[in-house]
């Protein structure tokens, strides 16, 4: 593509990056390196820390250590403002623009060029706004295509990202870092992207590139670096690489830990699920025609990266989500669950990835939040029953583990992995029949986690059958019987537990 | 499990230490005023503040606010006095003020549920409603020579303490034990502390939402006959801002702002303290501005105290490991 590029002239350098939340080390000892005019892909699984990563180098967050630079000279970015004065501007994925103002409006948002009135006053100098946006759309190729004075409420996707990469601009960004960019967009506006993005690597843009998708990496990048659990796995030359090589990369995550797999009898098929649609216009993602049955006693579990409908579709089950076709079928009746109330009385227990917001009551205790949903088989004549409860939440807690002080201890104080166990002992004082498990693990530690497989695994011996929704592919391959890979809301492929791997998974997903 | 000795678990809560706070500040008034000899005022002020601080404590423990609280007590006792005026039974009488609080609360709480409006846009309309309707009344919904036999009940004293604070005593005892022993109680923090996941528990929400607001329009109904019966004269344009001694009284007595915390006892320490700083007012002849900016203050301090301690206790979470 276009000229050579010299790999030794470096307009960005990240050397030796730590940084670590509470728990959770997202990146170790991270590297990249970008080229003057290059267009460099950063590909990793889901959690793999490529969003952390950016947002390091955009100074939405501080590395704990390590050094950056910028044309070989030490930098260091306090919060977005810096990046932006240092002429480093991102380009998210949800744009973070403002949708009740207009275009020039949003462009320079925060930096408008002004001109004193009365010696004192900034009036917005609208007039130079246009010429500069004039500039910026020449540079962009796309002069006339969007009306400056249009609110953004009014743009279709592919318009928000130009008027973002636009805005970019005005701060004479020299590195521009896109994040997953084509997530949304269709096959003509991705093309019209790609235009742009040439253009833009013509007149010597350096660039980062998120995104899973093989096919546009291998069409417009230089280099791409892979990451995998926070740390860099290796940087290489597109021609120098192949599609199979870039996924055993990915996929190097050890697995390392034992899974406590029991062996269980496969029942009958309890749950028969046949052409799941919904449409994604209103919220989450869209699901296009999904189909599958689990069996009793079975741990099926659902693989695919985020966004691929994953949480939509087990929302769809419980009747949180309303879906447009399909037909759901359990122990041979077909069902519709209309509300979370109707799946609970046929005995779904849906396990939420976002256990602060849909799970767990944080100012309420642990008994409180264990019995919530089960309290009217703890009360009379509307009484709570305190003995039972009490003997109750001492089981489950027993059982699961739960490292609180007592009872009353407050569900906020406890740690992640506690927090977590508290949610799946909740979800077991249903007694379910069909647990839905959503990233059961997540920013849990690892003696937590092997904890959650092991009551998971007991739980299947039990007779529940278990669906489980997980990013963590040692994981789902290590406590499944079958996987089913999902991409983009439609399943592209079911997988048995003998014919396991995590480039099959991974293959099916991207 | 050790069980804390009760009176010392009370004593170091964020009620007991209020409770402290109130206690030496009694015992200053008690010193250096008459306090004593006003105490019978003291305590019919106490007597409707309590219910009314319960009133608000209910919705607010929901994450609702319903801040038409204070001008429905004048609607409540325009049509409730009317009656008495017209010969009917007293009984008949505050039976329907509770009906008129439930519906008014119920309209809120309504509107609130079905259209998801703020609950405080909802109460602000409300609130414009009711001052509206006042001027539409006959005499501006003014009753007055209420029969003095009526009057007198409402001023009926053993010692210097009014009957009406035993009904008062007898509703807080009733809702502390409602709010910590029924489903129904723990249903409400429950969906104050997360509404999506209290519904996640197969609460439902809406229900457990109306349910609130009406218990909460009844307690209105009883403040309004409280705050009425002693007087011999029903004025509804001086009700306007009555919401704002309610509201504070939830708010020092320790009811989360953001709802799903808080313990009913609070709402009798705070209302002691709203009642003294009254009668404080009056007694130093300090006039009633020193009474608005000590308000002011106590809600500061309190507000503050609540964030100070939301803050600290994600701290911990935050930094704990596997405990």
């Amino acid at each position: 593509m276009g000229a050579a590029i010299d790999y030794s002239d470096l307009i960005l350098k990240l050397e030796n990056v730590n940084k670590s939340f509470p728990g959770v080390k997202a990146l170790q000892n991270m590297q990249i390196t970008l080229a003057r005019g290059e267009m460099h892909a950063v590909c990793g699984e889901n959690g793999a820390g490529k969003s952390t990563l950016m947002k390091v180098i955009t100074g939405v967050y501080q590395a704990d250590s390590g050094d950056m630079y910028l044309n070989g000279e030490k930098v260091v970015i306090h919060e977005p403002n810096d990046a932006y004065g240092k002429g480093i501007a991102i380009i998210f994925q949800e744009t973070s623009l403002f949708k009740d103002l207009n275009v020039l409006e949003n462009m320079f948002m925060g930096h408008e060029p002004v001109k004193k009135v009365a010696g004192f006053i900034n009036n917005i100098d609208y007039a130079a706004m246009r010429k500069k946006a004039d500039e910026i759309f020449e540079f962009l190729g796309i002069t006339g295509q969007i009306d400056y004075d249009e609110k953004i409420d009014n743009l279709g996707v592919a318009a928000k990202q130009m008027v973002e990469i636009a805005k970019a601009l005005t701060y004479d960004a020299r590195v521009l870092i896109f994040d997953e960019p084509t997530a949304a967009l269709t096959n003509k506006e991705v093309r019209a992207l790609f235009r742009t993005i040439a253009r833009l690597k013509e007149q010597g843009m350096s660039m980062l590139y998120i995104s899973h998708r093989m096919e546009e990496i291998f069409e417009i990048a230089d280099r791409v670096t892979v990451i995998r659990d926070g740390s860099y796995v290796r940087t290489a030359e597109i021609g120098h690489v192949t599609e199979q090589e870039l996924i055993s990369w990915m996929v190097g995550r050890e697995m390392n830990e034992m899974y406590p797999k029991a062996e269980v009898e496969i029942g009958d098929t309890v749950l028969k699920v046949e052409h799941l649609k919904r449409g994604g216009e209103t919220d989450g993602f869209p699901l296009k025609d999904i189909s599958f049955e689990v069996k009793k006693g079975e741990i099926f579990g659902i693989a695919g990266l985020a966004g691929a409908g994953r949480t939509e579709m087990a929302e769809c089950l419980v009747g949180l989500r309303k879906y447009d076709s399909g037909t759901v079928t359990l122990n041979g009746a077909q069902i519709h669950n209309k509300n979370y109330r109707d799946a609970i009385n046929r005995g779904f227990v849906y396990v939420s990835e976002d256990r602060k917001k849909y799970g767990l009551v944080v100012p309420m205790s642990v008994e409180e939040n264990l019995t919530m949903s089960i309290l009217y088989r703890l009360t009379q004549n509307g009484l709570i029953d305190f003995a039972a409860e009490d003997k109750l939440v001492d089981r489950y807690m027993a059982e699961l583990r739960v490292k609180a002080p007592d009872r009353e201890f407050v569900v906020e104080n406890l740690s992640g992995g506690n927090q977590q166990k508290v949610l799946v002992a909740k979800a077991l004082c249903a007694e379910p029949k069909i647990l839905i498990l959503d990233e059961p693990t997540r920013g849990v530690d690892v003696g937590a986690k092997s904890e959650i497989h092991r009551i998971v695994s007991t739980l299947a011996q039990t007779g529940l059958t278990i669906i489980m929704i997980s990013s963590d592919m040692p994981e789902l391959l290590g406590m499944c019987d079958r996987v089913m890979v999902v991409k983009a809301g439609a399943k592209t492929g079911e997988l048995k537990r003998e014919e396991f791997s995590q480039e099959k998974v991974l293959k099916l997903a991207l | 499990m050790k069980k804390k000795n009760p009176i010392a678990a009370f004593f170091t809560s964020r009620e007991g230490i209020l409770a402290i706070f109130v206690i030496i500040c009694f015992g200053v008034l008690c010193a250096t005023t008459n306090m004593i000899g006003s105490l019978y005022v003291f305590l019919r002020d106490l007597s409707y503040l309590i219910v009314g601080g319960l009133a608000l404590m209910m919705v607010i423990l929901l994450g609702e606010i319903d801040i038409s609280s204070g001008t429905v007590l004048g609607f409540i006792g325009f049509c409730s006095f009317t009656l008495v005026q017209k010969g009917v039974p007293l009984v008949f009488c505050v039976l329907v003020g509770i009906l008129v609080g439930m519906l008014n609360s119920l309209i809120v709480g309504f509107i609130t549920v079905r259209f998801r409006v703020p609950s405080m846009i909802v109460g602000l309309a409300m609130i414009k409603l009711h001052i509206g309707l006042f001027s539409l009344l006959p005499n501006a919904g003014y009753v007055s020579n209420i029969n003095p036999e009526v009057t007198a009940i409402g001023n009926t004293k053993i010692g210097s303490v009014p009957v009406m604070l035993f009904v008062s005593v007898i509703l807080l005892v009733f809702f502390c034990w409602l709010m910590k022993y029924t489903r129904y109680g723990r249903c409400v923090y429950a969906i104050g502390g997360s509404r999506e996941s209290a519904i996640l528990a197969g609460i439902n929400a809406d229900r457990v939402t109306l349910k609130t607001f009406l218990i909460s329009g009844a307690l209105l109904g009883v403040t309004a006959t409280m705050y009425w019966l002693p007087k011999s004269q029903v004025q509804p344009s001086s009700c306007v801002g009555m919401e704002m001694y309610f509201l504070p009284i939830a708010v020092v007595g320790g009811i989360n702002i953001m709802g799903g915390s808080g313990r009913p006892i609070g709402i009798l320490v705070a209302g002691i303290l709203i009642a003294m700083l009254q009668r404080a007012a009056y007694l130093l002849g300090l006039g009633t501005q020193w009474m608005y900016l000590s308000y002011g203050l106590i809600v500061l301090v309190a507000v503050y105290s609540m964030f100070v301690n939301i803050g600290k206790k994600k701290k911990t979470a935050g930094g704990e490991s596997n405990a």
